[in-house]
């Protein structure tokens, strides 16, 4: 046996195990709340392969893709700009370290009041709640350049400007990742929270309507999708961050 | 003469899906009891291996290693170590007196007997006054004067180094090597160590095993036979030691 | 410069945005949509001197802490165990991890039918990712132990209970500290989380009924104390954790 198999074999024996043991005690179930697996596996097959996909997924999708993809430039760009002057950090990283204190969920009361409950708002605070951490690993980032670095390309007269953009962002490009990471956690947490409480379209929404309607094999439904959603979600930033990245690891040999 | 370690036929392979790696080959060698035993020879030769088979942490594929009458399985009672990498084999969560404490909890000892210790072992080391301190204030040299404290703490009959003082600088290396003198002076504790320093073998030991080639056997044992004291000044000037320091690395070159 | 030197600058930036705030508010646009900083920071004042106010904020402290306690207690058993066996690590690597990254918001409605919008359903949101966190953090730093430690105590003939408590998990401890430090930021949002989605008691459902009822004062008011706790929360656990491993690098600067 290779080692791919074993190891692919090692990772998948407990979720196997997980899953057959929840099919088999579900079985003959008749508690409402926990219905048969069999039973939201096939709902599951009717409602999200794909009848419902473009009414509640792909909306949500493409609010948080925008959204995320506003906040997390916006925290590059004011991250690393504010990284290089230390007046403008000592004024406003207290400031995002106040609203970043918020939890992220509690920002979507406030937005409603000013976009009301529609699509703009969800990419607005979405946008918004995720800008911060961003911001904050990108500043810490760009200030902790390598100073040997910073001499050498000095040396090699690059304006300050191309400093930030060819030796500080790069090199703060693992921390800007992490902040990454944080956002997009928030990212779909917000997304999530502003369908269930702005009813109407959307996952979470979906998941709230038919569990306050006690349709409670849809609820699991979509709260399986949600979780595979997030899932998902996890594995495109980090096909993305082993991408753009792929200089970090492959200098510190760590494992792809 | 008692002999304290018998090294017999020992042989070394490490075995692994892609490659077999044969380290030693019957390697004998009898350690006399309150020798100093320095082993030599080239980088990657299975220095290491040997010492870490004498320590009883892996177990040699043939022969074996007999410590007071018995094969041993597992470190054997009245050892002692101190390793190169001495951050790494101190706990940086427990000051000094309570890392020199920790071999001792296996040793029934009373609360001042322990105390003593603890004061004799790092006064010895020349580090009394620093028991509340943790490891990582105090500079290199005197963390691994804390490793040998703690060795010397529970009194043992074989003390094992391995390259004890490669990540000093030379300064710290002399005051560490005279140290490591007086301490088998004063307890008469059989000494092995590992050492890349042709010139610190020479300067410590008693005797050198010279290990060479692929798998590695014993090639040379020198007898170095440099009145005591020593001092880094007069013996290392001494024309005897040049003699031997060039024999040792004649023989570690392979020439 | 010297104004710099007289006040932090952030307090000059905090009044720079009270004071844009307040301009803002006043503005025709806005209508009644953005309460005056006065406004709201009156209505923050008044609500402080409410008994009701301390009662959701502890509340909301409480099902945090609960959940907190809990996870840790359950994760970090699970977590040493996992870390001493290398087929336990890699087997759990990936179902722990998977749970890990979903966020417990997406199991709020389906635990709203099972125990409905009380304080229990926010124990288990803030729990849950506790749980997560703590156990790979544990496991993690668990296997993470110097080797050569681990080899230095064997030679010393000490056994392996004593290498677990002596090398393990003080080895462990410094991941379990930065778990920690998330998870205590986790548990606020959790428990916040579980009552402006869920339902369940304290500020996030008091922040759930001034927003439904539309008082924006009130609203922003919320949002704000909320600000203040989360901060004072990871200034307090910023100030803890160097002082608890206080040997590792970073706390010895």
């Amino acid at each position: 046996m290779n080692s791919r198999l074993v190891r692919f074999l090692v990772g998948a024996w407990l979720p196997i195990l997980l899953i057959w043991l929840w099919w088999t005690l579900s079985a003959d179930s008749t508690n409402p709340y926990w219905p048969p697996l069999e039973q939201i596996w096939q709902r599951f097959l009717e409602l999200w392969v794909f009848e419902q996909v473009p009414i509640h997924v792909l909306p949500s999708l493409r609010n948080l893709f925008i959204g995320l993809a506003i906040g997390v430039s916006a925290g590059i760009l004011i991250g690393a700009h504010i990284g290089l002057s230390n007046l403008a950090a000592r004024f406003i990283i207290p400031v995002v370290d106040f609203i970043r204190s918020i939890p992220s969920i509690a920002l979507i009361p406030i937005f409603i009041v000013f976009f009301g409950l529609e699509g703009e708002m969800r990419i607005a605070v979405i946008a918004f709640a995720t800008c911060f951490p961003v911001l904050l690993a990108t500043n810490q980032g760009v200030r902790s350049t390598d100073p040997t670095l910073l001499d050498t390309v000095r040396a090699l007269r690059f304006s300050p400007f191309q400093i930030l953009w060819k030796v500080r962002l790069p090199a703060a490009g693992p921390q800007v990742f992490s902040g990454i990471q944080l956002s997009v956690l928030i990212g779909f947490i917000v997304m999530i929270g502003s369908e269930i409480l702005g009813a109407g379209f959307g996952i979470g929404a979906f998941a709230k309507i038919t569990a306050d309607s006690f349709l409670i094999v849809d609820a699991w439904t979509s709260t399986i999708l949600m979780g595979l959603l997030g899932y998902v979600i996890y594995l495109i930033f980090r096909a993305v961050e082993r991408f753009v990245l792929r200089w970090y690891y492959a200098a510190n040999k760590l494992e792809m | 003469m008692t002999v304290a370690i018998h090294i017999d036929d020992v042989s070394m392979t490490y075995v692994s899906p892609k490659a077999t790696n044969h380290v030693l080959e019957k390697v004998s060698y009898e350690v006399e009891e309150h020798h100093f035993v320095s082993i030599v020879g080239p980088s990657g030769v299975g220095k290491t291996t040997l010492l870490r088979l004498l320590t009883g942490l892996m177990k040699p594929s043939g022969g074996q290693i007999v410590v007071d009458g018995k094969a041993i399985d597992g470190p054997p009672e009245g050892l002692a170590v101190v390793l190169q990498d001495y951050t790494r084999s101190l706990m940086p969560w427990l000051t000094v007196e309570k890392n020199i404490a920790l071999p001792l909890v296996r040793q029934k000892l009373s609360k001042e007997e322990r105390r003593s210790r603890i004061a004799s072992s790092l006064e010895e080391v020349g580090l009394t006054g620093n028991e509340k301190k943790y490891p990582w204030q105090l500079s290199g040299g005197m963390q691994q004067r804390v490793s040998i404290a703690r060795a010397l703490a529970t009194r043992p009959s074989i003390l094992i180094m391995d390259e004890p003082f490669a990540s000093v600088d030379a300064q710290t290396r002399f005051g560490l090597e005279d140290l490591v003198l007086k301490v088998r002076d004063d307890f008469g504790i059989t000494t092995l160590m590992v050492t890349h320093d042709i010139d610190e073998a020479v300067y410590l030991s008693d005797e050198i095993i010279v290990l060479h080639g692929k798998p590695a056997q014993v090639i040379d044992q020198i007898e170095v036979e440099l009145e005591f004291p020593r001092t880094q000044l007069d013996t290392r000037n001494n024309p005897r030691f040049t003699e031997l320091r060039t024999r040792v690395y004649e023989k570690v070159q392979g020439l | 410069m010297s104004v710099i030197k007289r006040f932090p600058p952030a307090l000059i930036s905090m009044t720079v945005i009270l004071l844009l705030w307040q301009w803002a508010s006043g503005l025709e646009s806005m209508g009644s949509m953005l309460p005056s900083a006065t406004t709201t920071l009156s209505t923050l004042w008044t609500s402080l001197q409410q008994a009701a106010t301390w009662q959701s904020i502890g509340i909301t402290l409480l099902q945090g802490a609960i959940g907190l306690v809990l996870g840790v207690f359950i994760a970090v058993p699970v977590g040493l165990l996992l870390g001493l066996s290398r087929f336990g690590y890699y087997s759990t690597q990936f179902t722990l991890n998977f749970l890990r990254v979903i966020p417990p918001i997406v199991l709020i409605p389906i635990l709203l039918l099972i125990l409905g919008p009380t304080s229990q359903m926010a124990v288990f949101i803030v729990a849950w990712p506790v749980f997560f966190i703590m156990a790979m953090q544990t496991a993690y730093g668990v296997r993470d132990t110097d080797p050569v430690l681990l080899e230095t105590m064997r030679c010393y003939r000490l056994g392996v209970a004593r290498q677990i408590f002596h090398a393990r998990i003080p080895s462990a401890a410094p991941f379990m500290a930065l778990g920690l430090r998330i998870c205590v930021v986790v548990a606020v949002l959790g428990s916040t989380v579980a009552g402006l989605i869920g339902g369940a008691p304290g500020l996030g459902q008091d922040l759930y009924y001034a927003e439904s009822l539309g008082l924006t004062a009130e609203t922003f008011a919320i949002v704000m104390l909320l600000g203040i706790i989360g901060m004072v929360i990871s200034r307090l656990v910023e100030w803890a954790q160097p002082r608890i491993v206080f040997w590792t690098a970073g706390s010895r600067a």
